[in-house]
């Protein structure tokens, strides 16, 4: 641990957090105890809100690149929509 | 509410996971150089502790 870059670190936090947000959706799934249910979809909630901070710092960093889907992809995937439009819509 | 017996293991596989990630989160503060990932992992671990007493509330007053 004691080699971990700064970007490793929020690379590593970033993953808990989806790992926890994971955990918590499970436990609300199965709460049948409303209170407890309130309880979990509070704390998913600030999860959520954790992640999104990760997220957002490592960007502002340039640690978490993001590339646009190129117009070829984007074309591809259109015409499956349609194609699944025209079957069932 | 009585708690279920998945509700209760859930729950006690949360605790651990909040446990660890805040003995992680203390860890990774303790280590980071840049000011602003140090101070976002000492509020993350210290957001996880509200989550573990949250959690841990339900066990302990489950039965009474």
């Amino acid at each position: 641990m004691a080699n971990l870059s700064d970007k490793e670190i929020m690379s590593s936090i970033l993953n808990e957090k989806k790992l926890a947000a994971s955990a918590l959706t499970t436990l609300v799934l199965e709460s049948s105890c409303p209170t407890l249910r309130n309880d979990v979809q509070s704390i998913l909630t600030k999860t959520f809100n954790g992640q999104k901070q990760v997220f957002d710092m490592m960007s502002q960093k340039g640690w978490y690149p993001v590339e646009n889907a190129n117009q070829q992809e984007i074309t591809m995937a259109q015409q499956k929509v349609k194609n699944i439009q025209s079957q069932i819509l | 509410m009585p708690l279920t017996s998945k509700e209760l293991m859930l729950i006690q596989d949360n605790i651990s996971m909040c446990e660890s990630n805040i003995k992680y989160l203390q860890g990774c503060a303790q280590l980071a150089t840049d000011s602003q990932v140090k101070s976002l992992c000492n509020q993350l671990a210290s957001e996880e502790k509200n989550d573990l007493q949250i959690l841990m509330k339900h066990i302990n007053t489950a039965g009474q």
